[in-house]
């Protein structure tokens, strides 16, 4: 608990304006996309990178707890003070576009921006920003790089961790410390921006961001595959890499997504489809967007597919991604519980990683719709509890989540492919890890933060 | 004390998305989540829990809502965060009372021939207090009151009122175009900022309608739909008025085609949320839900049921001026209405669309506009930024409570050289 000296101690710091610990401000930053509720003793609006180093040193001086909060649109509890303590929230006054530095192709940002935002500002100025989560428009770079977010484009582009090209970031103590240089090569130390990335919030607050861009390619194409089952599909899309193609996404819906969309939205989509690949190609050149499209539809063809379709324009692209874009809200109808966990595998062990899945589900009689990456093996698994309020049925489902990571492991996957580990996943960290692997993690912590005042408790550590 | 609303009911629901946070009108002004759709729904939950009081705080937090609707629009499982937002605004109103202001404002609403009274005299004596700026039909404050701030650009009273100026039927139709399917008759709901200030729409609407030889009626009885009480938690104000206006609007709806309104904010309040507000008066309910179909914003009536548009493409093209729509939060979110002004204005006016013609205003209602201008001018500055973008000299949208609001905010951006418009006034001085 903080006491009234804290209090004032925080107001000096950010003036009283940006300290909240009414209760009501207790209440709003409690909870994040989990759903999952821990009160916070209170809240802080730093307005820079300085208010952060002071509030930093001394919740290090006097051991309290600080976890650092985006928009709160996280999906693993990422940003949930789980242990008490201060919510350090970063999207009130630390949400701006520094500098897009045209020649080095670099966007500068505090960590508040919203993704889209920035997206948005680059493509402006003809440049291009990859990382697309799901919730692009309501998430916060900041929180992005703390959960090392990924997205559709992934496939093709690659995930946050690939477009950090330095961070600032305040350490425990209050220190300012530099990751990373304005660089394309840059082997000079350890590669602390790579460990920061991905670190929840555990290890620094981040506060400036620079990050990688591209030039935005002009063409782009949706097509959509449809196949009599997923084994096929997947061929399908092992075939057209292979070949050639390098679509910016290929998302699978499986048959118990197609018939979701079906039946809860009114879909005209063929009985007979056991699965579905939807997605973009781009390119500068139409011809080389013709050729891939090309590629696709031959493999396509090779591994059974039943139809192949391309958008001729923004309209007809818009109705071939609504199942894709609508598949999470079609799934409910199989359940009022969803546990939803979007485990990875190596792209080659999908079609064994779906077989185990259902097979589990079955085990314990629940559907288990799934969809997702299949271009990068990051599948979004659906436990479908049907009756959410029966104790019985719950506790089989998290039984039946605990044996799909234990199967997606040893299939040599991971826990998480974009959402992170947080308080949702770090019961399971030890199936993913050895003693001595989350003896290093621990060790890590450590050596940033000796306290453990920064979101302690997430990732198991 | 009676028993609490049941606000769980629709805010547990909530799966903490976090979709509606970008879309928040007061959100992206404050950037406090305890101002923000999700925050909203959390915090009533808790207030029907018992977890906080309706303190000051809460008070506060609850009043700071636009209303707009953006977050309700977004939401994927569709929750009405309005709705217990103005549920909220009664018990607040109960516990704490309405300013003395608001209270006289009602009840000039409830009171239709005063209010007539009070607007002639403030026609004769606003030149004391305000200087008129006819082309905009904006008066500026010669000095500060304790609700209204000397910077601000008000709407002022027209000599005669809408109603007060036409007779109750205009005849302007052969009756031989009479037909089983349809009377060639709609009855015009005005709304008060029409009725009093704004009365060239009225006049417009009268215009557009005799040129079409469609028969009006003028039904005089009308009274406030209750907007400005419901959006600030006077129910008791709302009830009388839905109440007096439902049973005079049967007396004649059968003999009419429709009854239309030029205003976004009125007819919302009348085809959706009259059925919201007597969730819990079945009989009153299934009276307001009969006469709803009915019940039809301008524009829309007038494209989808008479020749206007091809009566429009027949006229000259207006070269001098270029116009830029904005959506009211009433006519989009709520009914769906955005193509239809667009499309009958573009067969005589370039048009040229801002950056985001989806964002709220800012007006907010009557708390916003007076306790809480503050909030309401910061809202209104970026729609001001995006309109002076588009190098529009025409500004319009079919809702005064938009007009007013577009129009100060225009004003203190120093935009000078737009005038808005109501889509009704364009047409009208084409035809």
């Amino acid at each position: 608990m903080l006491n009234k000296d804290d209090i004032e101690a925080f107001s000096n710091i950010v003036t009283s304006e940006n300290i909240k610990s009414d209760k009501a401000h207790l209440i709003a930053y409690c909870y994040d996309a989990t759903r999952t509720r821990y009160e916070p003793d209170a809240v802080i609006f730093p307005r820079s990178e300085d208010d952060i180093s002071k509030v930093l040193k001394y919740c290090n001086e006097h051991k309290i707890v600080i976890v650092p909060r985006g928009y709160g649109s996280g999906f693993t509890g990422g940003a949930l003070p789980a242990n008490g303590g201060i919510v350090l929230s970063l999207d009130r006054h630390m949400d701006q576009l520094l500098e897009i530095d045209m020649e080095n192709m670099l966007g500068i940002v505090q960590p508040g921006l919203v993704n889209m935002d920035f997206q948005k500002a680059v493509e402006e100025v003809g440049l291009f920003y990859p990382p697309d989560p799901a919730s692009e428009a309501f998430s916060t770079l900041g929180g992005n790089v703390a959960e090392n977010a990924g997205g559709m484009r992934a496939a093709k582009y690659g995930i946050t961790k690939d477009y950090v090209v330095a961070l600032r970031a305040v350490l425990p103590s209050g220190e300012i410390i530099v990751a990373g240089k304005k660089t394309i090569k840059d082997v000079a130390g350890f590669n602390i921006a790579g460990i920061l990335t991905g670190s929840e919030g555990a290890l620094a607050v981040i506060t400036e961001i620079t990050l990688k861009l591209i030039p935005k390619p002009k063409h782009k194409k949706t097509y959509m595959g449809i196949f009599p089952n997923v084994e096929n599909a997947m061929n399908a899309v092992f075939k057209s890499l292979a070949s050639g193609a390098n679509p910016v996404a290929m998302e699978f819906l499986d048959a118990l997504v197609i018939k979701a969309v079906r039946e809860k939205f009114n879909i005209d989509l063929p009985e007979k489809a056991g699965a579905i690949l939807i997605g973009d190609v781009d390119g500068n050149m139409k011809d080389d967007l013709d050729t891939q499209l090309n590629i696709l539809e031959e493999s396509f063809k090779e591994n059974g597919s039943i139809d192949f379709v391309t958008a001729q324009n923004d309209e007809e692209a818009a109705k071939l991604w609504f199942s894709r874009k609508n598949a999470s809200p079609a799934v409910t109808i199989y359940g009022t519980k969803k546990l939803n966990e979007d485990i990875s595998v190596p792209r080659s062990k999908l079609p064994e990683a779906l077989a185990g899945i259902y097979k589990i589900g079955e085990k314990y009689g629940f559907n288990v719709p799934c969809f997702g990456h299949s271009g990068d093996g990051n599948i979004h698994v659906n436990v479908m509890v049907p009756d959410k309020d029966n104790e019985q049925q719950m506790h089989d489902g998290h039984k039946a989540i605990k044996e799909i990571f234990q199967y997606v492991v040893d299939l040599g996957g991971t826990l998480s492919g974009e959402h992170g580990i947080g308080t949702a996943k770090a019961p399971f960290m030890d199936i993913a890890f050895t003693p001595s692997e989350m003896e290093l993690f621990r060790s890590i912590k450590k050596a940033f933060d000796p306290n453990n005042i920064l979101n302690p408790g997430k990732m198991g550590l | 004390m009676t028993k609490k609303y049941n606000y769980t009911k629709i805010t547990d629901p909530c799966i903490k998305c976090g979709k509606c946070k970008p879309v928040c009108t007061i959100f992206n002004i404050n950037k406090d989540e305890t101002t923000s759709p999700r925050g909203f729904l959390e915090l009533l939950g808790a207030y029907e829990k018992g977890d906080i009081d309706l303190d000051q705080n809460a008070k506060e937090i609850f009043e700071t809502c636009f209303l707009c609707t953006n977050c309700v629009d977004i939401c994927p499982i569709d929750i009405p965060t309005d709705m217990v937002i103005e549920q909220v605004r009664n018990d607040i109103a109960k516990k704490y009372g309405i300013a003395w202001y608001k209270k006289a404002f009602f009840f000039l609403l409830r009171h239709r021939k005063i209010m007539d009274l009070m607007s002639k005299l403030g026609y004769v004596f606003q030149t004391c207090g305000l200087k008129i700026d006819k082309e905009k039909q904006s008066a500026l404050p010669r000095f500060s009151l304790p609700i209204v701030k000397k910077d601000r650009a008000l709407p002022f009273a027209d000599k005669t009122s809408f109603l007060n100026k036409y007779p109750e039927f205009i005849q302007n139709s052969q009756s031989k175009w009479q037909t089983i399917e349809t009377k060639n008759k709609v009855a015009i709901f005005i709304g008060c900022m029409g009725n009093y200030t704004y009365t060239n729409i009225g006049d417009s609407l009268i215009k557009i309608l005799n040129k079409l030889e469609i028969d009006v009626m003028i039904p005089k009885k009308q009274l406030c739909c209750g907007a400005p009480a419901y959006f600030t938690g006077d129910f008791d104000t709302v009830d009388y008025l839905v109440k007096k206006n439902i049973a005079y609007f049967e007396t004649f709806v059968d003999d009419v085609d429709a009854i239309i309104i030029p205003e976004a904010t009125c007819s919302a309040m009348i085809n959706i949320d009259w059925v919201h507000f007597l969730h819990d008066q079945p009989e009153w309910k299934e009276r307001a839900a009969k006469l709803a179909p009915k019940v039809q914003m301008a524009t829309k009536w007038l494209e989808n049921n008479t020749k206007l548009k091809e009566m429009l493409a027949g006229k000259n093209k207006n070269i001098n001026d270029l116009v830029t729509y904005h959506d009211p939060c009433h006519a989009k979110k709520m009914q769906g209405i955005s193509k239809e002004p667009r499309a009958l204005l573009s067969q005589n006016y370039e048009m040229k669309e801002m950056s985001d013609p989806n964002r709220c205003c800012g007006f907010g209602g009557v708390t916003m506009q007076s306790e809480k201008y503050h909030l309401a001018r910061a809202a209104g500055l970026p729609k001001a930024a995006m309109i002076r973008d588009t190098k529009a000299n025409i500004v319009s949208a079919e809702c005064s409570a938009c007009r007013m609001q577009i129009t100060n905010s225009l004003h203190v951006s120093d935009v000078k050289e737009v005038i808005f418009k109501n889509p009704i006034e364009l047409i009208g001085e084409v035809l």
